[in-house]
C-alpha cells in the first residue's frame, strides 16, 4: 500500500497523525518514515513538514532511519535490568554482531533499547516486532534468532 | 493468609476475553444499564461518595473529576469527552494490560458509565503503542459493543450516545501524565501543557474532558451495581476498595494480586509465595520509579495512599519491585535514574539538565566508598527539590521521590 493509500483511510485531522504513522511506518520495506512520507503527511494535514518531523523525532517507537526486516525491542527497564537483561543483552549482540541502536548488515534485525514492557513477571523481556519473549537467557535468546533466521532463509529459498 | 477480592479482575481467566456474550453472561452491562436508567446526578454522587481514588497512581477522587466535568460549562459544540488513560508505562506496572488483554468490555463498560454521567458523546482510549495484544483485543471488545448496540446512537433506546476510538502512543513514558496525553492524543509531540487549566475545563481539543486509568474505570461498573457503601466497606478509611498489585523480582509467585486496600507488602509477598528460595527481605520499590524504597520496617504498614505517605513511601500505580540480599540497591537507582533521563522530554531545563547531573551525582556516590557520601546524597536531594518545584510536569518531580525514600531507609546502605 502506498503512503497515499494510507492516508486516503484517516481523516485529515491532525489527531489522526499519529495513527498514520504507525501504519507508514509499518508498511515501508525499511520499517522507517521517509522524508518524502514526512512532506505527504503534512500536506495531506494541511501542516508543516516541520511540525510532522517533530512528531516523529519525539516518539521512540517511530524511525527515520531504515531498519530491519525484525525490530527488537529489549527491555532496560529497572526489574529487567535487576534480573540480568544486560549479561542476556551482551550476548544478544554477539549472536547479531551488532550493537544497541544497530542494524544488521543483512537487514534482518535492529536492535532497540526500549522502557519497561510491562512484563515484569517474566524478565527479562523483550519483543521481535509484534512478538514478546520472556525468561530471556543465552540459550533462549540463540533458539529465538537462529529460528527468526531459519525461518527466513526458507522464504527466500522457495 | 489473605486471599484476592477480584473486582476489576473478576472476570480474568473465567471468560473469553474477545467474547461479549461471555462478558454479559457474566453479568456484564447491568451496571450501565442501571445507570441508564438513573439521573447522572445520582450516578455522580454515587461514584463521589464511594471515595474511589484515581489508580494510575495519583489517587486523586475520582470522583470529584466527573463531578468537576460534569459541572464545566459545555463549549458552543456541545462536545464534553472521556478519555481512558492506557498509556502504561511505570516500571514494575502491568495491571492495565492485564485487564485489557483479559476482560477489555470491563473498562468499556465504565467508559460508559462515566460518559452518562458527565453526559459526553465521544471518547478516545490511549493504548501505549507496545501493547500489541491489548490494542487487538480492545479494538475487538469496541467492535462488539458496536454490535451490540452499547456504543453509537441512542444506546440500548436511551437518548444517550456515545462513540469510542482507539488511539496508539509510539513509545513516550510521560506520555502517561494526563495533561501530556491529551498533547499525544491531538497528535503532537508529548510537550507537558502547563495546569490550570485542568482536564475538567480545558481537556482534549480544549474541551472538557474526564480522564481515568484503566483500572479506575473498571471499577465503576461494580461501585454502580453493588453501591458506594459497598465500595466503602473493603479496603481503608481513605483508600477504599480494592487494588491490583504487579509484584516481582525476587518472589516465588510474581504477578498480578488485585486485593483490598490496607493489605500489608508482608501479606502481599505470602500472597505471591513469599520470597524466593527463602532469602531474606532486603527491600522493595513501591509504585515504579516514581516510586519509593523501603525496608522491612514497611512489611507490616497497610498499603493504601495515605497510610504509605505517612510513612515516606508511595503506593503509585501499585507496583512492588522485591529485592533479596544479593540485589545491589545502587545498580537499581543507577537504572531508576537512568530512565528519568531517556524519558525527561527536554522542555523544561531543570528536568533535562536535572535528570543527567543526578545520574552522573549517583556514579560519583557509588566511588566515594567512605566519608562524604553521605554529603553527596543531600546534595543530590536539594538537586531533584529544585527540579520538582521547577518542573511543568510530575517527571521533573519524580526524581526526589525514590531519592529521598533511600535516604531515608537505607542511608547506611549507600
Amino acid at each position: 500500500m502506498s503512503t497515499q493509500e494510507i492516508l486516503r483511510k484517516y481523516l485529515p485531522q491532525r489527531d489522526q497523525m499519529l495513527l498514520m504513522l504507525h501504519e507508514i511506518q509499518q508498511h515501508n520495506p525499511g520499517n522507517n518514515i521517509t522524508p518524502a512520507d514526512i512532506r505527504q503527511v503534512a500536506e495531506y494535514l494541511n501542516t508543516t513538514s516541520a511540525s510532522v518531523y517533530g512528531v516523529v523525532r519525539y516518539y521512540s517507537m517511530f524511525s527515520m532511519a531504515p531498519r530491519g526486516k525484525f525490530v527488537i525491542r529489549f527491555c532496560k527497564s529497572p526489574l529487567c535490568r535487576m534480573v540480568g537483561a544486560f549479561n542476556v543483552l551482551k550476548s544478544l549482540e554477539k549472536e547479531l554482531s551488532i550493537h544497541m541502536g544497530e542494524t544488521t548488515s543483512d537487514m534482518l534485525f535492529t536492535l532497540e533499547p526500549s522502557e519497561c514492557l510491562g512484563h515484569c513477571d517474566k524478565a527479562p523481556v523483550m519483543m521481535v516486532n509484534d512478538q514478546v519473549y520472556f525468561h530471556l537467557d543465552e540459550a533462549r535468546l540463540q533458539e529465538i534468532i537462529s529460528q527468526i533466521r531459519e525461518q527466513e532463509l526458507k522464504k527466500q529459498q522457495s | 493468609m489473605i486471599q484476592q477480592t477480584k473486582i476489576s479482575l473478576r472476570n480474568t481467566g473465567s471468560i473469553d476475553p474477545l467474547s461479549i456474550d461471555d462478558y454479559i453472561a457474566a453479568g456484564g452491562f447491568q451496571a450501565f444499564e442501571k445507570a441508564l436508567r438513573q439521573d447522572p446526578g445520582q450516578v455522580i454522587s454515587e461514584l463521589e461518595s464511594s471515595g474511589l481514588r484515581g489508580r494510575g497512581g495519583g489517587g486523586f477522587p475520582a470522583g470529584m473529576k466527573v463531578k468537576f466535568t460534569d459541572k464545566a460549562d459545555r463549549p458552543f459544540d456541545g462536545m464534553k469527552y472521556v478519555v481512558c488513560n492506557a498509556d502504561e508505562g511505570e516500571p514494575g506496572t502491568y495491571k492495565d494490560r492485564v485487564i485489557m488483554e483479559q476482560d477489555p468490555h470491563i473498562m468499556i463498560e465504565g467508559m460508559l458509565i462515566a460518559a452518562y454521567a458527565i453526559q459526553a458523546q465521544k471518547g478516545y482510549i490511549y493504548i501505549r503503542g507496545e501493547y500489541i495484544d491489548s490494542i487487538r483485543k480492545v479494538e475487538q471488545a469496541l467492535k462488539n459493543s458496536y454490535d451490540k448496540g452499547y456504543l453509537g446512537k441512542d444506546i440500548k433506546g436511551s437518548d444517550f450516545s456515545l462513540d469510542l476510538e482507539v488511539r496508539l502512543g509510539a513509545g513516550s513514558y510521560l506520555c502517561g501524565e494526563e495533561l501530556t496525553l491529551l498533547e499525544s492524543l491531538e497528535g503532537k509531540r508529548g510537550y507537558p501543557r502547563i495546569k490550570p487549566p485542568f482536564p475538567a475545563n480545558e481537556g482534549v481539543f480544549r474541551k472538557p474532558t474526564l480522564i481515568n486509568n484503566v483500572e479506575t474505570f473498571a471499577l465503576m461498573p461494580w461501585i454502580i451495581s453493588e453501591g458506594s457503601e459497598a465500595f466503602k466497606a473493603m479496603g481503608t478509611e481513605k483508600s477504599p476498595g480494592t487494588k491490583i498489585f504487579t509484584i516481582s523480582g525476587d518472589i516465588e509467585k510474581p504477578g498480578y494480586y488485585e486485593v483490598v486496600m490496607g493489605t500489608t507488602l508482608r501479606e502481599l509477598i505470602e500472597l505471591a509465595g513469599g520470597m524466593k528460595d527463602g532469602a531474606d527481605f532486603q527491600a522493595a520499590i513501591l509504585g515504579g520509579a516514581a516510586g519509593t524504597f523501603v525496608n522491612a520496617s514497611v512489611l507490616d504498614t497497610p498499603m493504601g495512599f495515605d497510610t504509605l505517605k505517612e510513612v515516606g513511601a508511595t503506593l503509585g500505580s501499585g507496583a512492588v519491585m522485591v529485592m533479596d540480599p544479593s540485589r545491589s540497591l545502587y545498580d537499581m537507582m543507577a537504572s531508576i535514574l537512568d530512565f528519568f533521563a531517556h524519558e525527561s522530554c527536554g522542555k523544561c531545563v531543570p528536568c533535562r539538565v536535572g535528570t543527567t547531573l543526578l545520574v552522573n551525582m549517583w556514579k560519583d556516590v557509588r566511588q566515594r566508598r567512605n566519608g562524604n557520601r553521605t554529603e553527596m546524597l543531600e546534595k543530590m536531594e536539594e538537586e531533584a527539590e529544585y527540579m520538582q518545584e521547577t518542573s511543568l510536569c510530575p517527571l521533573g518531580g519524580s526524581p526526589i521521590i525514590p531519592i529521598r525514600s533511600a535516604v531515608q531507609y537505607f542511608k547506611n546502605e549507600f
